[in-house]
C-alpha cells in the first residue's frame, strides 16, 4: 500500500525526547529516534515495559510535552496543534478528571470544549453513558465516589464525546475487571469496524494481542520491532492440527501414523480455553439465569453494572 | 484614545506629531506600553490562538472553576465574615449614630475586601499547579482548547467566584446597614424629643433625623484654603505676628532677570524686600508671655501706634518693634540655602515709614552665594513670617520684590495665572498642627480666619428647605491656655460670602469635634452661582482648629446609598479581578506556595514603597548614615550609598507594580461621599493597563509550558 496523507493516521519521524534537569543538563533520554507510521482504520499497539517510552510518545503526539528532535503529524496536521484535537480522543492511563463533577456534567463539560450544540449534547451524552455501561444512578454521582472501573468508563466516554477519527488509549484496561476488559476490547474492535484508528498503548500483552493488527515494541526509548501481530507471533517450524471428537484409540493411531511419516517430538493434548473466556461464560450463564453480577462498589442497593457485554 | 493625533496628522507633516508626542506619551504612557505588550505577546504565536478564541470554551472552563469552588464549600467563609462583622460592629464604641453607621460600613467592606482577596489568591494560585500535578490538565489541553482560552477561562472563573462572594457580602452589608439605621434613627428621634430646646446637640440630632444616617452625597471641596489674621478685603490680606502665620510669594526669573542679578553680584547688592502695613496693639496676657519667651523685651518698644486691643497686660507693656523672618525656598518648598540661618528664617527689622499710614519696609541682603543659588534655581519662593506678637501685618498685591540698587525696576513675581494684568498674589498659611494649619480660637470671633475658596461649584439650590449643607471636619488641639474646667463643647463659626452678590450669611455657630463631620445648613442663596468663600473661625479660647483643604466641603447633591455601595463593590470586584490575574500569572510558572508569596509581593509592593514615603526619597541614605553616627567617613559613605541604591531599586521596581491605592473601596462610602466616576474609571484603568499585559504574559508562559510532569 502506498502511504499518503490520506492513508496515514499518524506519522512519526526521528522523534526524540530528552528530559533535562533544573540546570538544563540531559537527565533522561525517554525516546530515541522513533520513526513509524500508523495507517488509518487500524488498531495499532504500542508495547513495552515501564519506562520504555510509550507514554512519552503519546504525550508528544498530544502536545503535552515538546520533542527534543524530530517531528510527528496526526491526520496530516502537526502533532500538538489545537485544530487537530477536534478529531482526536484521548484516554489517559488513569482517569484524570474533575472529581467534583458528576458523570453527566463531565461529559457536558468536555462536549462544550468541542462546541457541540446543547441539543446534540443532550442526545449524545446518555448514549455514550449507555455505551460505557454507566447506569442512570451512577451518572448522577460525583466522580470522587466512582470506583476505578467506573472512572475508566467515564474516562473512555469523554474520549469519545467528539466522535473522533483517532483514539489514543493509554493502558485502557487498567483497573477494569474481566468483564470491563472484555467490553473495552469489544469496543476497540467496534471502533475499528467504524473505520476509526486506534493507538493502543499497553503492557498487558494479551489485551494487545486480542485487538491489535500491528504492533511495535519499545525498549529504553528505542523501537525494537514493528509488524503485523500475526506475522510476529507465528512459529513457522511447528504445525498444529485441531479436530473434535477423537477417541483415545484414534489418537494413538494418529501418533503412530506421524511416527511412520518420520515426524518426531509429537505432542498430543487437549487445548485449554483462556481464563477470560471461562470467566465470561460463567458470568453470562448467571446473567441469563436472571442473577446479577456486581462489578463495582455502589451505595445502598444499587450496582455499577449489570454484567452485560456491549460496552 | 489619542485625541491630538488626528489634528497633528492633518497639519504639516510629522513635525506636529513629534511636538505632540511628549504630551501624548506622558498622558497615555501606561496605555501605550500595555497595548504594545499585549500585541507583542499575542503576536509571539502568530495570533492563531486569538483567532480560535471561542466564548463557549472559555465559559465552560470558567464554569468548572465556579463549580469547583462552590462544591469545595468556599462560600462557607462568607457566614464567618458576616458573623465577624456583626460582633465587631456591636463591640465598637462609636462617637455617635452617624459614626456607628460609617464604622459598620467600613467593617463590612473591609471584611468583604479581605475575604474576596484572600479567596481569590488561594483559589487562583493553587488551581493550575494542582491541575498539572493531578494531570487533569491532560484532558483539557488535548481538547481543541487553546492555552489562551484556558488562561482566560480560569481568570473569568475565579472572577465569577469573587463576584458571587461580593454579591453575598453586598446584600448582607445593605441589609445590616438598613437594620442598624432603622434602629438608630428611632433612638435619635427619642433623644431629640428629650433634648432641651436650647441644647447645642439639637441641630445635629435634627440633621441626622431629617437626612438619615445612610445618606450619600456628592461633595465639592474648596479650591484652596488660606489663613488670615482678619477677613480679606480687596487685595489687602493680614497676618498676625506670633501666631505662626506667614505668606509665600512665587518668583520665576526671566533671562533678563538673571542677567541683572549676575551684573549686580559684581560689586553691587541684591535685596529681598518686603513692604507691609503694620498695626500693633497692646499685648494681651498670652502675647505678653510669648514676647517674654521670644526674648523681645530687650528690644526697644515699638513706636507704632495701632488700635489697642482689650488687654489685661501689665500697664506700660507695649508691642515690640515689628519684625519679619525671611526664608527662600526652592520649587519643592525646601529651604534653598540649606544653611542653618535660612532654615529657621532670617529675622529683619521693619523700618517705619516716613509718613503714617504708609507701608513699613524690610530688606534682606542676599549673599553672592545666595544670589547664585536663586539664579540657578530660576523658580523659587520667598516666605515671609509674621514674627512680632501683638502685631498685624498687611500685604497688598505685591508685598515682596527683589531690589537691586541702581536697577531701573525691581524684579517682581510673575503674572497671576488667573489675571495677567497683575502679579501673582501671596498665599497665606499658618504653621501646621496635628490636623492641618493651626487656627487659634478667640471668643469674640475676632481671631484668625481660615478662608475656603469655592469656585465654579455645581450647586443644586432647588431643595425644599431652601438650604444647602456644608460639612466641616477639623481636628481640635488644646493650647496651654485652654481652661479645661469649663467643660463645654468646642465652638466655631462659619460665614459664607457670595462672590457674585457680595452677600454674607453672617456667622453661623457650629460645635466641631475632632475627626467627626459636623453638618452646617446654609441658605442656598449664599452659594448661588457656585462662586463663594467660606470663612471659618475658632471661638474657643485656648484651642486650635486644624484646617486643610478637606476640612470644609459643600454637599452639592444627595445620591443613592445603594448605588454608591454598588460602585464600591464594583471597585472591589475590579481589585479581585486584578488579584486573580496576578495569581494565575504566578501559577503558570511557580508552585502554588511560591505563587502566593509572589502574588502578594506584586500586589502590595507599590503600596509598601509608598508607605515608606520620605525614607526612600533621594537624601534618605545620607540621613540614615548620619543616624548611625559613624566615626569613619568611609563607613558613612558606604551606608549612605547602599541605602540610596536600595531606595532607588525599590522605587524603580515599585514603578512597575500596580497601585492598589487606586481601588478606593472604603474611603468615600465610609464618609458618606458619592464615589466619583473618575475613581471607578481609574480602577478600571489599572486593571486594563496592568491586568491585560499580565494576562497575555500568563498565556505566553503557559503556551510554552510542558504540562506533563
Amino acid at each position: 500500500m502506498t502511504l499518503t496523507a490520506d492513508t496515514e493516521a499518524v506519522r512519526i519521524e526521528h522523534l526524540s525526547k530528552v528530559y533535562k534537569d533544573f540546570w538544563g543538563r540531559d537527565k533522561v533520554r525517554a525516546l530515541d529516534d522513533l520513526s513509524l507510521t500508523i495507517h488509518r482504520g487500524e488498531v495499532f499497539g504500542l508495547l513495552g515495559p515501564n519506562g520504555s517510552g510509550k507514554s512519552t510518545t503519546i504525550k508528544l503526539l498530544l502536545g503535552l510535552i515538546f520533542p527534543t528532535a524530530g517531528s510527528a503529524s496526526i491526520l496530516g496536521h502537526p502533532a500538538g496543534s489545537t485544530a487537530i484535537n477536534e478529531r482526536i480522543g484521548f484516554l489517559p492511563e488513569e482517569s484524570y478528571l474533575y472529581r467534583f463533577l458528576t458523570g453527566e456534567e463531565t461529559l457536558h463539560f468536555y462536549g462544550r470544549l468541542f462546541k457541540i450544540p446543547r441539543k446534540e449534547l443532550n442526545r449524545r451524552v446518555p448514549l455514550l453513558l449507555d455505551t460505557v455501561g454507566l447506569n442512570t444512578k451512577d451518572r448522577k454521582r460525583k466522580l470522587r465516589e466512582y470506583s476505578k472501573g467506573m472512572a475508566r468508563r467515564i474516562g473512555l466516554a469523554q474520549a469519545l464525546i467528539n466522535n473522533p477519527d483517532l483514539i489514543l488509549l493509554d493502558e485502557p484496561t487498567t483497573g477494569l475487571d474481566p468483564i470491563g476488559t472484555r467490553e473495552m476490547k469489544d469496543l476497540i474492535i467496534s471502533l475499528k469496524e467504524q473505520g476509526k484508528t486506534v493507538l493502543l498503548c499497553s503492557h498487558l500483552l494479551a489485551d494487545v494481542q486480542d485487538v491489535c493488527e500491528r504492533i511495535t515494541i519499545l525498549f529504553r526509548g528505542q523501537m525494537q520491532t514493528l509488524g503485523q501481530v500475526r506475522d510476529l507471533l507465528e512459529v513457522k517450524d511447528i504445525t498444529q492440527i485441531q479436530t473434535k471428537g477423537m477417541t483415545p484409540a484414534q489418537v494413538e493411531e494418529m501418533r503412530q501414523f506421524l511416527s511412520r511419516m518420520g515426524v518426531s517430538d509429537t505432542v498430543v493434548t487437549h487445548p485449554t480455553t483462556t481464563l477470560e473466556d471461562l470467566f465470561m461464560r460463567i458470568v453470562r450463564e448467571r446473567t441469563v439465569n436472571g442473577q446479577v453480577v456486581p462489578v463495582g462498589a455502589t451505595p445502598g442497593n444499587g450496582h455499577a453494572g449489570n454484567g452485560k457485554p456491549g460496552m | 484614545m489619542f485625541p491630538n493625533l488626528p489634528q497633528s496628522l492633518s497639519g504639516s507633516f510629522s513635525l506636529n506629531i513629534l511636538l505632540a508626542a511628549p504630551s501624548v506619551w506622558s498622558q497615555y504612557a501606561p496605555w501605550i506600553v500595555a497595548s504594545v505588550l499585549v500585541i507583542a505577546g499575542l503576536a509571539a504565536f502568530g495570533f492563531d490562538d486569538v483567532l480560535r478564541l471561542h466564548w463557549r470554551r472559555i465559559w465552560a472552563i470558567s464554569g468548572v472553576c465556579v463549580t469547583e469552588s462552590l462544591r469545595r464549600r468556599v462560600l462557607w467563609v462568607t457566614p464567618m465574615a458576616v458573623l465577624g462583622v456583626i460582633v465587631i460592629s456591636q463591640l465598637n464604641q462609636p462617637l455617635d449614630a452617624q459614626d456607628a453607621i460609617r464604622q459598620t460600613t467600613k467593617f463590612c467592606l473591609f471584611a468583604s475586601a479581605m475575604l474576596v482577596t484572600i479567596t481569590a489568591v488561594i483559589l487562583a494560585c493553587t488551581n493550575l499547579p494542582r491541575e498539572i500535578e493531578n494531570r487533569v490538565i491532560f484532558t483539557i489541553v488535548t481538547k481543541p482548547t487553546t492555552r489562551l482560552e484556558i488562561v482566560i477561562g480560569k481568570v473569568l472563573g475565579f472572577a465569577r467566584v469573587s463576584g458571587v462572594i461580593i454579591l453575598i457580602m453586598g446584600v448582607f452589608t445593605l441589609a445590616y446597614l438598613q437594620f442598624r439605621t432603622w434602629r438608630m434613627v428611632g433612638q435619635l428621634k427619642a433623644q431629640l424629643a428629650a433634648e432641651p430646646a436650647n441644647s447645642p446637640l439639637r441641630p445635629m440630632l435634627a440633621h441626622y433625623v431629617n437626612s438619615g444616617l445612610l445618606g450619600t452625597r456628592s461633595i465639592e471641596w474648596a479650591k484652596d484654603v488660606q489663613v488670615f489674621a482678619r477677613p480679606p478685603q480687596g487685595d489687602m490680606r493680614w497676618m498676625a505676628g506670633g501666631e505662626g502665620q506667614y505668606f509665600i510669594v512665587p518668583f520665576e526669573l526671566t533671562q533678563a532677570d538673571k542677567e541683572l542679578l549676575a551684573s549686580a553680584t559684581n560689586g553691587g547688592k541684591v535685596f529681598v524686600t518686603t513692604t507691609l502695613l503694620v498695626e500693633q496693639h497692646k499685648p494681651d496676657e498670652s502675647e505678653q508671655r510669648l514676647i517674654k519667651d521670644m526674648g523681645l523685651l530687650k528690644s526697644k518698644t515699638s513706636n507704632v501706634l495701632g488700635p489697642a486691643a482689650p488687654t489685661t497686660a501689665p500697664a506700660g507693656m507695649t508691642a515690640p518693634p515689628p519684625q519679619v523672618a525671611f526664608r527662600l525656598l526652592d520649587e519643592n518648598h525646601r529651604a534653598l540655602s540649606g544653611s542653618a540661618d535660612m532654615g529657621v528664617g532670617q529675622v529683619v527689622d521693619l523700618k517705619a515709614p516716613e509718613k503714617p499710614g504708609m507701608p513699613f519696609r524690610g530688606d534682606l541682603e542676599l549673599s553672592p552665594d545666595m544670589v547664585a543659588r536663586v539664579t540657578g534655581a530660576g523658580r523659587f519662593y520667598v516666605q515671609v513670617n509674621a514674627r512680632t506678637p501683638a502685631t498685624l501685618y498687611g500685604a497688598n498685591d505685591r508685598p515682596v520684590f527683589l531690589y537691586i540698587p541702581g536697577a531701573a525696576a525691581p524684579i517682581l513675581p510673575p503674572a497671576d495665572p488667573t489675571n495677567a494684568s497683575r502679579v501673582a498674589l501671596p498665599t497665606f498659611y499658618s504653621f501646621p498642627g496635628r490636623g492641618g494649619m493651626r487656627l487659634t480660637g478667640r471668643a469674640d470671633g475676632a481671631g484668625p480666619v481660615a478662608a475656603f475658596r469655592f469656585r465654579n461649584v455645581p450647586v443644586e439650590t432647588g431643595s425644599k428647605s431652601g438650604a444647602v449643607a456644608l460639612q466641616m471636619n477639623v481636628t481640635i488641639d488644646k493650647t496651654g491656655d485652654f481652661d479645661a474646667s469649663t467643660g463645654s463643647l468646642s465652638r466655631a463659626s462659619v460665614e459664607v460670602l457670595n462672590s457674585a452678590t457680595g452677600e454674607s450669611s453672617g456667622q453661623i455657630e457650629v460645635s466641631p469635634e475632632t475627626s467627626r463631620v459636623a453638618p452646617v445648613d446654609v441658605p442656598a442663596k449664599f452659594v448661588a452661582g457656585g462662586n463663594f468663600d467660606v470663612l471659618l473661625r475658632g471661638l474657643t479660647p485656648g484651642q486650635w482648629l486644624g484646617v486643610q483643604n478637606e476640612s470644609l466641603s459643600l454637599v452639592t447633591a444627595d445620591r443613592s446609598f445603594v448605588f454608591n455601595l454598588i460602585k464600591s463593590l464594583f471597585i472591589l470586584w475590579l481589585l479581585s479581578l486584578l488579584v486573580v490575574i496576578i495569581s494565575v500569572f504566578c501559577s503558570t510558572f511557580l508552585s502554588w506556595p511560591i505563587a502566593v508569596v509572589l502574588t502578594l509581593l506584586i500586589l502590595l509592593g507599590h503600596w509598601g514603597v509608598d508607605q515608606l514615603g520620605d525614607a526612600l526619597k533621594p537624601g534618605g541614605g545620607r540621613n540614615t548614615a548620619l543616624e548611625f553616627q559613624f566615626q569613619d567617613v568611609s563607613q558613612t559613605i558606604i551606608v549612605s550609598k547602599g541605602v540610596e541604591g536600595l531606595s532607588s531599586m525599590l522605587r524603580f521596581i515599585s514603578a512597575f507594580l500596580p497601585d492598589v491605592a487606586k481601588f478606593p473601596v472604603m474611603e468615600d462610602i465610609e464618609r458618606g461621599v458619592s464615589i466619583p466616576p473618575q475613581k471607578v474609571a481609574s480602577s478600571l484603568g489599572v486593571v486594563l493597563c496592568y491586568g491585560l499585559p499580565m494576562l497575555v504574559f500568563s498565556y505566553v508562559i503557559f503556551r510554552k509550558k510542558e504540562v506533563a510532569p
